[in-house]
């Protein structure tokens, strides 16, 4: 049976994925430092569900919680790179502290745990792994400098790491959503974007790597 | 590994697929079938189109058209309507691959292949567009680009390539227009799939071309018409003025 891990799964996108990727059949691990949020979460979708509280911040725990998950599962077939932090602070105002801990949340997030699932997905000859981004590394805004460099780093490595693994079966992508506050374009629902990862990750979408698949209603069309 | 289809998402729904005899169009009218769609079977090629639909089966109706002409979308238009009674999707698929060298390129075959390619997608999105637009329940444009509308031609000459490109931007222009209607418009980008254009190639040019597709192998019709098939479905309805690649990360952007 297929085994996904899907971080930031306690609540919004993340969580809509998790229950997405269980009703298609898979074990989904759900990891969250929000730890009664994510047990919750968890438990909600019963069997096949394994709620797992790791602060991403803290880098050992990052690479322990894709090897504790391939030890109890047998094996990591999808990885769903969703973790971030709220980040608002004006760039004038933006401590090195909070800088530190939005880019490790999510750009150093994401590139420990798909360094660690792509290694044993690349000896499996097999995987699937999708970062969501957002419209922020793409189209920035004057305000959280730390939030948008932190998703253009997250869709550079949604590349490199393509590149790595295109010979082994195993693909990456990005999804970056989000809409912005002038415009009139539709903002996705959760369960939309959880819909696009279902894609991503399904046998049909094996000649898709490297790409960013952009979900902005309209807010930046490129 | 799980698959998911939306099958049956599309049921109730009629869809027109342009340049559906064959190759990418047969295979896109395939998958949207196999959701539940009705079909409109279009192409240039009046047998292949009837083959098509006689294949697919029920909910399936064949139409030959040119459409380099924008009465054939008027045409497909009144075939959707008559057959089955109302239409949601368009799929912007009829092309024509040449590959032709750059100093080689002369004005009929330029102009040809520009209205076959592009001009059909111009009419595409204004005659069906604006019917979607106006019947007022939303609807799904989905128009075929290319690899090389972005970054030029592996194989295809440059008026392919052209057209591909122009593509890309008829279809951010048509999005913002029908956007407040909820018709959604968005480019897929395949590059380096298997079909007609392939097999039509020297075959150690194929070879060479593969070896530099970095999943290691050419892609498959189906692949391309599943991004179809879900910027199709209900779950894609913030996605507009998009561009999906689907080249086996020969592209990365």
């Amino acid at each position: 049976m297929s085994v996904a891990l899907v971080t930031g799964a306690a609540q919004g996108v993340g969580r809509a994925i998790a229950r997405r990727l269980h009703a298609d059949g898979h074990v989904v691990v759900l990891a969250d430092d929000a730890a009664d949020a994510n047990a919750a979460a968890a438990a909600d979708l019963g069997e096949r569900a394994e709620g797992i509280t790791v602060d991403l911040r803290d880098a050992p725990a990052a690479e322990g919680l894709v090897a504790g998950v391939i030890e109890r599962h047998g094996g990591l077939d999808v990885l769903v790179n969703n973790s971030a932090m709220a980040a608002q602070t004006e760039l004038w105002d933006l401590s090195v502290v909070e800088w530190d801990d939005v880019l490790n949340a999510s750009l150093r997030a994401t590139f420990l745990l798909s360094r660690a699932a792509g290694a044993h997905m690349r000896e499996r000859g097999f995987g699937r792994i999708v970062n969501l981004a957002s419209l922020a590394a793409q189209a920035p805004r004057a305000g959280a400098a730390h939030d948008a460099a932190a998703n253009a780093g997250i869709v550079a490595l949604t590349r490199v790491f393509a590149a790595e693994l295109a010979p082994h079966g195993v693909t990456i992508n990005a999804i970056a959503s989000g809409v912005t506050d002038t415009s009139t374009a539709r903002a996705a629902a959760p369960e939309e974007i959880a819909s696009l990862a279902a894609f991503l990750i399904s046998d049909r979408a094996g000649f898709i790597t490297g790409a960013t698949y952009d979900v902005n209603g309209g807010a930046l069309m490129r | 590994m799980t698959d998911t289809p939306h099958l049956g998402g599309l049921s109730g729904r009629t869809a027109i697929v342009t340049g559906a005899a064959q190759g990418l169009g047969a295979e896109i009218a395939r998958a949207l079938h196999a959701d539940g769609a009705s079909i409109v079977v279009a192409d240039l090629d009046a047998d292949g189109a009837a083959r098509t639909a006689q294949e697919l089966g029920d909910r399936t109706v064949a139409v030959a058209v040119d459409v380099r002409e924008r009465a054939a979308f008027e045409t497909m238009l009144a075939t959707a309507l008559d057959t089955f009674g109302a239409l949601h999707i368009v799929v912007n698929n009829a092309a024509r691959t040449v590959p032709r060298p750059f100093f080689e390129i002369d004005a009929d075959e330029w102009d040809d292949v520009l209205a076959v390619n592009l001009r059909s997608v111009l009419f595409g999105c204004q005659v069906l567009g604006g019917h979607l637009r106006d019947a007022g329940q939303g609807g799904r444009i989905v128009n075929l680009g290319s690899m090389a509308g972005q970054i030029g031609g592996l194989v295809a000459g440059a008026h392919y390539a052209a057209s591909k490109a122009g593509i890309g931007v008829v279809t951010k222009i048509a999005a913002a227009a029908l956007a407040p209607y909820g018709v959604t418009v968005n480019t897929v980008a395949p590059a380096a799939i298997a079909g007609p254009a392939m097999d039509a190639m020297d075959p150690a040019a194929v070879q060479a071309a593969v070896a530099r597709i970095p999943v290691g192998r050419a892609g498959q019709p189906q692949e391309v018409a599943g991004v179809v098939a879900w910027l199709c479905s209900d779950d894609a309805a913030s996605v507009t003025g998009a561009t999906y690649d689907v080249n086996g990360g020969l592209f990365m952007r």
